[in-house]
């Protein structure tokens, strides 16, 4: 705050003075909406996740525009000026591939809006114009091109963070969008099954999602909502960076489908002639059937009851099997007792003796047999690749590790596990391994990278991979490089969520020699930009638990036996 | 003043106009700058303390910027919904609307964009004599409200300096003298005893701010609690040493109350903080100095309350009517101070967030959200 508000006022008394040239210095702040995009290496970036800097400049960018190409250049050399505490990005208004953007060679990070929504959604007319905002407040400094009135905005928002909006005169490129000349979406025939498909699994009575859409109403209702959550990528849960998308279980809107849903309540989400109302037909009740058949083997945990509120953390359980000789577990299936209060269930297979998770927590690579994990919103059933399975040796047990939402209510879970097992033991086991890296997180920072790797010394068939951290993760890749060099990424989780830590299955799992190296590389966010970080101001150490921090990479593959 | 004050919320020439007036009237002396007692003494405890102005600054100007957008409609008929369901419940009591206080209030999208920024506003540092003129800077109120809710301020910061200046021996006449001083101007004053319950939950905007605005509420109140929390622990502490102590307690509590979990907050207050809840002893020993704290945060609220509430006209008016009913010294007074303390507890202690001393880390109420119905909640924590 210092001397920004005796400024201000001083300059409005000035201006009142004067005559009518400060008298944008009291113009309520123009709101923008949050907004998320990748950039051209496919790093995350979402405006309100820039609250440790004191603007955000947006340069609306399109190659083929010579002023957009001056106003670039412009923005280069402010960059050099302001880089201390102003983020400088540009917004690829035609979203050309990542390759032709990184070609480019931007001196600042190039967003890439597909189907111009950001664009739209900020009101942008033309290549060039540049948006300042205020990361703080979701507001806008300023609005122009690149001249010196940008250059006096920046200077101003510097001087006193309650800067007034300001606007100057842009000579671009304009932009067309098509929802000028569309109609609006129809809500039963194209907005309904885009919901049905990708959101009511969850958002239904009585699911994971904390309201459901069983209606147009409740969706009409929900609507700024929606458009929030879609616009900062929030929703759906579990996005990948589809530049490398080899998951067949990452949850994401194709850019055809946010386009629809976004015109349809930017156009103020009508109801559309039809009668039916498919989300009305969606079955309120989700029941986990087995998908599989019956079980060869169902397991009850233990009763939790989880308090109506509260934080809360980690339960671990382990649980001692029946069996007395080997088994070989083929698939299996969680049955949630309570969805709505699972955040998380993970099921290992250890030793009698052993005790688990002292040893998970020293240890930041081992060889482990994981069963599964249950995650909301995910399929519950998993079956092995054929002519694999995950060994239960006789006499081992089940390790589980549970963690609940409160929920508003007392509710109790009882989650019961299917297994099915091979009749003969399969040629592969399936093994995971966490590699793991210890941390300390200072006290707000908003990028402190960490990296993990592991080196096979065996011949493997890699099938999944799993990012875990807490609260302050931020983003986790995994990177491949075989024993001959080459190098590719299998899964980047650009903007990791606490909420949700799935297994990601690749669609083509790869076998890889001794000598192959998985480089797991990410990030976290202890700083107040970070909205899941409980305490921005507190120094973090490694953990498992909740308020601690963790940083593993777990990597599923199968070995010959 | 009333037709500038109108002007003031239509155009930016007229919040200039407030804006200058205000710097004018506000340039007297700070009574609390960076250079008191308590400044010296406790700078981390001052700073959050000023913070408490910026925030009741900025959330006024928040709500504003948040019911004037076209895409809030959706909120604003919500929340009326919301408002009739709890005129419906025939509860006659203000914490009442305690069961709908699910921090997912009908603006939240609007509320959670800003709240980190709110959360930064807290922790930054502020100039003493900058956040003296932000309510001013911001236009909204008009200048009754303003001079009333900043004699407010330099009266809790003197009663501060009074139990923190060791030249000051007799403290009981010194609070004395500070009443005395701020009822002076009748006009900016509020009522040294309690207000009829009626004024804070009978009109007929009420619940609005709490309602509409759970976060932005919970904040200011949390703020409230610290300031009120402070005076319990200055008028209780029997050494330099035991007051050093519960200063470094009391700004833990407060942090803790401002601590998220998945991205959302679980211990902010979701009632009004008021002194015989916080701080008995303070209350007890100088009851009249209490209630205008009290009938000071009364008021913000109130006028919370008319600026969140949709689609009414001359709100500047209504403010302005709200402070009157405030600094009136006869009209709209509880008939007893039984029927008061009966009114303010039956909240909750927790829920107003916990005696200053003590400590309550698990609801007193006897009802829980579990019973409201409202299973998207997470206010108290579990027992530890």
């Amino acid at each position: 705050m210092s001397s920004k508000v005796l400024s201000t006022l001083h300059l409005a008394f000035s201006g009142f003075i004067v005559g009518l040239t400060t008298l944008t210095t009291y113009a309520a702040p123009e709101r923008v909406g949050d907004f998320a995009l990748l950039d051209e290496q496919g790093v995350f970036h979402q405006l309100s996740r820039y609250q440790h800097r004191d603007a955000v400049v947006l340069l609306a960018y399109d190659n083929n525009c010579d002023a957009a190409q001056d106003a670039a250049a412009t923005l280069a050399a402010l960059q050099t000026q302001f880089d201390e505490h102003i983020q400088f990005l540009a917004l690829d208004v035609n979203a050309m591939d990542r390759a032709t953007e990184q070609a480019w060679n931007m001196p600042f990070p190039v967003l890439a809006d597909e189907m111009k929504l950001v664009a739209e959604s900020l009101h942008i007319t033309q290549s060039a114009e540049v948006l300042v905002f205020n990361p703080q407040r979701l507001s806008l400094y300023y609005r122009g091109g690149a001249g010196q009135a940008l250059q006096d905005s920046l200077d101003a928002i510097l001087a006193s963070k309650s800067a007034a909006a300001t606007s100057a005169k842009i000579e671009g490129c304009a932009i067309a969008y098509d929802s000028d000349a569309e109609a609006a979406p129809d809500y039963s025939t194209e907005v309904a099954p885009i919901i049905v498909e990708h959101c009511a699994v969850c958002h239904r009575e009585d699911g994971a999602g904390p309201f459901p859409f069983d209606s147009y109403y409740s969706l009409a209702g929900w609507s700024p909502m929606v458009q929030e959550v879609i616009m900062n990528k929030r929703m759906p849960p579990m996005q990948v960076d589809t530049s490398y998308d080899d998951t067949s279980n990452a949850h994401f809107l194709s850019h055809e489908k946010r386009k629809t849903i976004m015109h349809w309540i930017q156009a103020g989400a009508p109801r559309g002639n039809a009668t039916e109302d498919p989300l009305a037909q969606v079955p309120l009740e989700k029941i986990f059937n087995w998908q599989l058949g019956e079980p060869d083997y169902v397991i009850d945990t233990p009763k939790n009851v989880i308090p109506a509120v509260g934080i809360l953390d980690y339960i671990y359980t382990e649980l001692v099997l029946p069996f007395t000789e080997d088994k070989w577990v083929s698939a299996f299936q969680f049955a949630p007792g309570e969805e709505r209060v699972i955040h998380n269930l993970s099921v290992f297979i250890v030793e009698p003796e052993s005790d688990f998770w002292a040893e998970e927590r020293q240890a930041l690579t081992s060889q482990r047999r994981f069963l599964g994990s249950f995650v909301p919103g995910e399929n519950p059933a998993t079956v092995f690749p054929e002519g694999t399975g995950v060994l239960i040796p006789a006499g081992h047990k089940l390790a589980l590790q549970f963690h609940y939402y409160s929920h508003g209510r007392v509710l109790q879970d009882i989650t019961t596990i299917g297994l099915y097992f091979h009749e003969k033991a399969p040629s592969h086991e399936i093994v995971t391994r966490p590699v793991s890296a210890k941390l300390t997180l200072p006290a707000k920072s908003p990028n402190q990278t960490v990296e993990a790797s592991y080196e096979f010394s065996e011949s493997a068939t890699l099938l999944a991979v799993r990012p875990r951290m807490n609260q302050r993760g931020k983003n986790m890749k995994f990177d491949l490089t075989l024993s001959g060099g080459e190098t590719e990424t299998l899964v980047s989780v650009p903007a990791y969520n606490y909420g949700w830590q799935p297994q990601y299955w690749l669609e083509s799992p790869r076998k890889i020699g001794p000598g192959a190296v998985i480089d797991v590389s990410g990030a976290f966010d202890n700083s107040l930009s970070n909205p899941f970080n409980p305490n921005f101001r507190q120094e973090v150490q490694w953990g498992f638990d909740s308020g601690e921090e963790m940083f593993t990479g777990y990597l599923t593959y199968s070995i010959a036996r | 003043m009333n037709s500038i004050a109108r002007l003031a919320l239509t155009s930016p020439l007229s919040r200039l106009l407030v804006a200058a007036f205000a710097a004018i009237a506000f340039s007297s002396p700070a009574t609390a700058g960076d250079s008191t007692i308590l400044a010296r003494k406790y700078p981390e405890l001052q700073q959050l303390l000023l913070a408490h102005d910026v925030l009741q600054a900025r959330v006024y100007e928040e709500i504003v910027l948040t019911i004037e957008l076209p895409s809030a409609a959706i909120g604003q008929r919500m929340l009326l919904d919301k408002l009739d369901e709890l005129e419906e419940t025939q509860t006659s009591h203000y914490h009442s609307a305690g069961n709908h206080l699910s921090l997912l209030g009908p603006h939240r999208v609007f509320e959670s964009r800003v709240t980190p920024g709110l959360l930064g506003v807290v922790y930054e540092k502020h100039d003493a004599d900058e956040v003296r003129p932000l309510l001013a800077e911001i236009g909204n109120l008009p200048p009754v409200a303003l001079q009333t809710l900043q004699r407010g301020r330099e009266f809790v910061e003197q009663l501060i300096d009074v139990y923190l200046n060791p030249d000051i021996e007799n403290k009981e006449q010194a609070v004395a003298d500070a009443v005395q001083d701020y009822l002076s101007d009748g006009t900016h004053s509020v009522a040294s005893r309690p207000k009829s319950d009626a004024l804070l939950s009978d009109h007929p905007y009420a619940y609005a701010y709490p309602v509409a605005f759970p976060q932005f509420s919970g904040l200011t109140w949390a703020s409230q609690w610290l300031k009120i929390a402070l005076l319990e622990i200055v008028v209780t502490a029997e050494s330099d040493a035991q007051l050093d102590a519960d200063v470094t307690r009391l700004i833990s509590l407060y942090n803790a109350k401002l601590i998220r979990q998945h991205s959302g907050f679980v211990e902010l207050p979701s009632d009004i903080p008021t002194s015989p809840v916080i701080a008995p002893t303070f209350y007890e020993k100088y009851p009249d100095a209490a209630y205008i704290l009290d009938n000071l945060e009364s008021l913000k609220v109130v006028i919370g309350d008319v600026l969140a509430f949709p689609d009414l006209e001359n709100r500047s008016k209504q403010i302005a009517n709200v402070v009157a009913a405030y600094t009136d010294k006869q009209a709209n007074l509880a008939t007893d101070d039984m029927k008061y303390l009966l009114f303010v507890l039956r909240g909750g202690i927790y829920n107003a967030g916990g005696p200053a001393r003590g400590g309550l880390t698990w609801s007193d109420r006897n009802w829980s959200r579990e019973q409201s119905e409202n299973p998207h909640v997470s206010i108290s924590p579990q027992p530890r």
